[in-house]
């Protein structure tokens, strides 16, 4: 939506900013949707300082700040892993306070709590994110296998956006203001603003429950002894649903980078002198306007790394997806301290990950924020 | 008036929104009288098919679906309404103090700004909302604390520039009190270009409270579209047959049209800060 | 079958190459002994005696380790381990024999000492609350023998054949003697164990398992050659699109129309019992007011329409629970206690007569104080809401004003261990041998007086499960009595009056239990069988190993492939 509006920003060349009401530098802010922006953690880069430190410092203080919030608000609310595991646990189990005392003990939940923000703290470092309160496994070794499914899912989904986005917001952009572009613009603009889940949902029940076309859930066959080419059009099947689901959401980004770029190169001196060389038009579009309007798609890739975490975590619920969305989720929802942590701290560092280089290429290529 | 009815014509897109926004207030304002029964009553058996007395059928408690959906665009546009109101609050009294204090207040509310910016969104309401407790209320508090930072910094980039141009400093000169200055000289200027900003926060929150009310963190007494969503496809049976048509599809699409409503007005708006838009659309 | 649909549906090309390597799909093939395909259960933990989870664990478990005595469906238990096994006439142990020649998977005998081992070591570990086989009542293990031994209980105890020599799992000493963690030990080695199958691989995140039988097995090669555990979301669909061999119906009931697919299939069987969940509404008598008020309560029962609801929300398929707690198919029910049908009317009557008037706006009821009478329903997220807004109708219908309130599992926990609540309506698992419709042993979680662990002998039970502020010292010690009562008829007339009592009293009402179904691909295998009882601590699923292993639904002989 008005992420296209954040996005013509990078198409400047032929206008001045001649809007009654604006700061060039914060021209962004202004087009940028609120919404939207937030709920997919999108930064807006900030005004130009010369303090180089000062965003990984920003982002190592959230990130910090994060990770307390995460080990705290667990351990303020009401119920604890012990109540989860009695609560979830067998009616034959004697439920008494030795027992209880006893299993604290096990997990070490009877320490002070800034004991255990210590041990937490002490463990990250070192790259220990603990064990599991359920399954007694550490929780690095559950979530590794998870966050390759959930970064299969994500670059699958930016290669599909990718090829949607791409061509779409070329042809768009030369055509533009004709038929066809108003056509693709309002297609793009209410595609990525369909509920995921709700599409997602109805796709699982038609194409998978009564079609049949595609697998119910996982990421792939079980004990299937493909192998090889077979091995991976198996994986290919279970990945098609969602992340046709997440390219189609993504490609709209593509598209508006893509066309606005497009539409900056229009008026370039080069397209004017190649038709009079007589180059064809189809050349002209792609090779030459195309291939230049390339360069702030890439910038754009980072930013989808961020709202992809958001996307995951609906799509993997919807198809039964491996990944760190869904674990962050069960884990939850047994108060699992070390899993929910892990799981939190994963999506949090890819998420802050993401949004510090965004914002540091934005620096790099947008000479006004770096004023 | 003239040039919002010329902008209507101008963008259909702004046209179309208004008229979807509109429909759905008119519904929900009159959801007593569209609905034919009262959404928690149970007025059926359970899982009938869709027939005159029940337009699309009745749920797996025997209450009927049309009216629970009349009533759902009550709980939608209610959060629509009140977390906007909450963004509104915080956004604005943010951005104004920050753009017009300046020095190091303005630094410290920026940078506060920066770090809800880079949040992990979703990830953190999935996980207070899970342990906070299903419930409406949250789900508004959490939508508007994480939707208030763009609209802070929109607040603050219009300040800055009313500021730069003078009008600030010279009222002031002419011995104008701080409040006097913002209610004649800043609102009105930021009115249009918060307006826009906060329709795309109606619509992004309507989208967040059902999501989490999708994924069962919505409370599945309350009568809203995301909770029709979870309470079909918990239903083994939404799987088979055509029962997805009259339970499923329904809610999603209000959901769909609500969503679209307020982007196709917040687009609608954007062309007149931005003339290049009303040329494209 | 799904993936033939992918062909049709799909290129042929690629969908060509999956169907060549599709050789691994479930069936017994050309006389062949059967691979099995059937639902793994998210986080189950690994299969070791004590890091499984909860019932299906329990049951996977089973597939490694063996007990001394087992159920087949005659709901009897066969030798297992044990080749003979005698309860003493003092009633306070059994004398095991152990058959000859039983190996550990590792190659070495299985002796007395491992299984003496195997109860030091639950005596003396922390365990996981998942686990549902830990014995109860053993006052030690006495080796008489090389492969004999005795089994002394604390005080008589008629659950103990099922409870202790038909639930926990024998496990080697030479191995778990080494290892200090059980909980945590997740190795090779915490899997060996006497079972008819071994793990044959595990795939950590997508939660599928595969078992390989032994046909080394002391009752010779299982008849099932392979069993496979793959998750799915909705089992029942996943069987009808061909990712399952067999798939159970929502514990929680069903209707009949998600079962339809497979009874009018000729592909299918279906097979069902009447030992599902049960969905009790609680009282907190220790809040006092109403809630103990035995007329408010009876009122309420009244006007609880529980066939509608029955016939509502799974189409007739559950029973209508009875006052005294124990469902009318239970063994243990007592037919003559008093019942409270749906009668509005009556529960109005009881409820002016208690002096709740309806003086409040709209005819609201208000307490005999003159406060208004209005009280919170609290159900756990895993209750279908629908039986909620239901209960709620109909308590409102008659006056009472309720606020439903969903929270999750965990928090209605933590109130129902501080009787923090009004009211609530939670769900007996029914995989747990003390659902409503296990072991009679049931009522002491519910309706005893002290909280668990303060009664001379543990008692077991979930807080959630429990009658708060009920106490009635006859029901205590009719408790006490009737686990002592080796003699059935005897044991049946002592629970028939502790039904008798709590109907009486009503402290909770069994809203209905469920009926389970299990609808299986003929094909594959077609053996299932509910067991009566349950097997091991009472699993009241189909998924009891002894037919696979015999392809048999009676005795110990293994049917020969041929048959099939």
């Amino acid at each position: 939506m008005s992420k296209l509006a954040d996005l013509e920003t990078t198409d400047r060349g032929d206008q001045a900013s001649e809007s009654t009401i604006d700061v060039s530098g914060e021209r962004q802010a202004v087009a940028v949707d609120a919404g939207s922006a937030a709920w997919e953690g999108l930064p807006v880069p900030a005004k130009g300082r010369k303090r180089r430190w000062l965003p990984y410092a920003l982002y190592l203080g959230t990130l910090f700040v994060l990770v307390t919030f995460n080990f705290l608000l667990p351990r303020i609310m009401p119920g604890d892993p012990i109540d989860a595991l009695m609560a979830l646990g067998s009616p034959s189990f004697v439920q008494d306070d030795e027992t209880r005392a006893a299993l604290e003990e096990y997990y070490r939940l009877d320490a002070s709590l800034p004991e255990q923000y210590l041990t937490y703290l002490g463990g990250l470092v070192q790259g220990d994110l603990g064990v599991s309160i359920v399954s007694n496994t550490p929780v690095t070794e559950e979530l590794v296998p998870r966050i390759g499914w959930s970064f299969l899912l994500i670059i699958s989904s930016l290669a599909i956006s990718l090829i949607i986005g791409l061509p779409t917001g070329v042809h768009s952009g030369w055509k533009r203001g004709k038929g066809v572009d108003r056509g693709l613009l309002g297609f793009f603009l209410s595609v990525q603003n369909l509920p995921i889940f709700f599409v997602g949902s109805v796709v699982l029940v038609v194409f998978s429950a009564q079609m049949g076309w595609f697998p119910l859930g996982g990421a792939s066959t079980p004990f299937n002894e493909y192998g090889g080419v077979a091995q991976i059009l198996d994986v290919a099947h279970h990945l098609a649903l969602p992340a046709l689901l997440m390219g189609f959401e993504f490609a709209t980004f593509e598209y508006l980078v893509m066309r606005s770029s497009m539409v900056s190169e229009l008026g370039s001196d080069y397209l004017l002198s190649g038709r009079a060389k007589g180059l064809t038009e189809r050349r002209l579009k792609y090779r030459y306007a195309g291939r230049n309007a390339l360069l702030p798609v890439i910038t754009v890739i980072g930013l989808q790394f961020s709202l992809a975490v958001t996307s995951i975590i609906f799509v993997e619920r919807i198809f039964a997806y491996p990944g760190v969305g869904g674990y962050m989720f069960e884990a939850v929802g047994t108060r699992d301290y070390p899993a929910m942590q892990g799981a939190f701290l994963v999506l949090t560092i890819t998420v802050l990950t993401t949004n510090l280089f965004v914002e540091l290429l934005y620096r790099r290529v947008d000479p006004r924020t770096a004023r | 008036m003239r040039s919002f009815l010329s902008s209507l014509r101008h963008s259909p897109l702004l046209a179309i929104g208004i008229a979807i926004v509109m429909v759905l207030v008119v519904i929900a304002a009159l959801a007593p009288v569209i609905a034919p029964y009262d959404p928690i009553a149970i007025t059926g058996n359970s899982f009938e098919t869709p027939s005159s007395a029940h337009l699309l059928g009745t749920n797996d408690a025997g209450a009927d679906i049309f009216s629970r959906l009349v009533w759902g665009t009550r709980t939608s546009l209610a959060v629509a309404v009140f977390a906007t109101t909450l963004v509104l609050a915080i956004g604005v009294l943010v951005g104004l103090v920050a753009g017009l204090r300046g020095g190091i207040i303005d630094t410290l509310l920026m940078r506060l700004v920066d770090v809800f910016l880079a949040l992990p969104g979703l990830p953190l309401l999935i996980f207070v909302a899970a342990l906070v407790g299903p419930s409406l209320g949250v789900s508004i508090l959490m939508i508007g604390l994480a939707l208030w930072p763009q609209t802070a910094r929109i607040v603050r980039s219009q300040t800055l520039s009313l500021r730069t141009r003078g009008f600030v400093d010279s009222a002031r000169g002419f011995g104008a009190g701080p409040l006097y200055v913002i209610r004649r000289h800043l609102l009105p200027a930021l009115g249009p270009v918060v307006a826009s900003n906060l329709v795309f926060v109606a619509g992004a929150a309507v989208t967040i409270e059902a999501g989490l009310a999708f994924i069962g963190l919505g409370d599945p007494i309350a009568v809203g579209w995301g909770t029709m969503l979870n309470r079909a496809l918990e239903n083994p049976q939404i799987y088979l047959g055509s029962l997805w048509l009259w339970w499923l599809l329904p809610a999603g699409l209000a959901l769909t049209l609500a969503v679209l409503g307020f982007t196709f007005i917040g687009v609608g708006l954007e062309p007149r800060f931005n003339p290049r838009w009303s040329r494209s659309l | 079958m799904k993936r033939r649909t992918f062909l049709q549906g799909l290129a042929g090309a690629s969908g060509a190459v999956l169907l060549g390597g599709c050789s691994s799909g479930g069936g017994a093939g050309a006389g062949g002994r059967p691979t099995v395909r059937v639902l793994s259960w998210t986080s189950l933990g690994y299969p070791s005696p004590f890091a499984y989870t909860a019932g299906p664990g329990y049951w996977r478990m089973s597939l490694l380790f063996d007990t001394l005595v087992w159920k087949d469906a005659t709901g009897q238990f066969l030798p297992w381990l044990a080749s003979a096994f005698v309860l003493a006439d003092d009633g306070l142990s059994y004398d095991v024999e152990l058959r000859p020649d039983l190996r550990w998977a590792d190659g070495r005998p299985v002796t007395a000492r491992d299984v003496a081992f195997t109860f030091e070591y639950y005596a003396t570990q922390t365990f996981t609350p998942f686990l549902i086989g830990v014995p109860r009542n053993v006052a030690g293990v006495e080796e008489t023998g090389e492969r004999r031994l005795r089994l002394r209980m604390e005080e008589p105890d008629a659950t103990f054949l099922q409870s202790v020599l038909g639930t926990v799992p024998i496990v080697p000493e030479h191995i778990w003697s080494q290892i200090s963690n059980p909980m945590a030990e997740m190795s090779p080695q915490a899997l060996i164990g006497t079972g008819p199958y071994r793990l044959n691989s595990r795939d950590e995140s997508g939660d599928a398992e595969s078992y390989v039988a032994r046909d080394d097995y002391f009752l010779g090669a299982p008849y099932v050659r392979r069993i496979e555990m793959v998750p799915a979301d909705n089992p029942l669909t996943a069987l009808a699109v061909g990712e399952l061999d067999a798939a159970g119906a929502s514990e929680a009931g069903e209707r009949d129309e998600v079962l339809e697919p497979f009874r009018s299939n000729d592909q299918f069987g279906v097979v069902s019992s009447d030992a599902g969940f049960g969905f009790p509404l609680f009282f907190n008598l220790r809040r006092g007011g109403a809630l103990a008020d035995l007329r408010f309560r009876r009122a309420c029962i009244h006007a609880l329409n529980r066939t509608d609801m029955v016939t509502r929300l799974l189409t007739g398929n559950g029973q209508v629970g009875s006052a005294g707690f124990l469902p009318p198919t239970h063994e243990f029910y007592n037919p003559d206690v008093a019942q409270y049908p749906y009668d509005p009317a009556e529960a109005e009557r009881l409820l002016d007569e208690g002096g709740y008037r309806r003086s409040g706006p709209g005819g609201a009821r208000t307490n005999p104080d003159g406060t208004p009478l209005r009280l919170t329903l609290n159900l756990p997220d895993v209750i279908p809401t629908a039986l909620a807004e239901l209960t709620a109708a109909n308590l409102r219908d008659v006056g009472i004003g309720i606020d439903l309130e969903v929270i999750d599992v965990i928090r209605l926990f933590g109130l129902k261990l501080n009787d923090n609540f009004d009211l609530a309506i939670t769900t007996f698992p029914g995989p747990s041998g003390i659902g409503p419709n296990g072991d009679p042993e049931i009522l002491r979680g519910v309706y005893h007086s002290l909280p668990a662990g303060q009664d001379p002998t543990p008692v077991t039970g979930n807080q959630l499960h429990k009658a708060a502020g009920y106490a009635n010292a006859e029901v205590d010690r009719l408790l006490a009595e009737q686990r002592a009562a080796y003699d059935i008829e005897e044991r049946k007339r002592l629970v028939g009056e502790i039904q008798q009592i709590v109907a009486e009293e009503v402290p909770t009402i069994m809203l209905y239990t469920t009926t389970l179904f299990f609808a299986y691909r003929k094909r594959a295998f077609d053996q299932w069988y509910y067991t009566p009882g349950g097997f091991g601590p009472g699993l009241p699923d189909v998924y009891n190993k002894h037919p696979y292993i015999t392809g048999r639904q009676t005795g110990l002989a293994i049917r020969d492939v041929q048959d099939s």
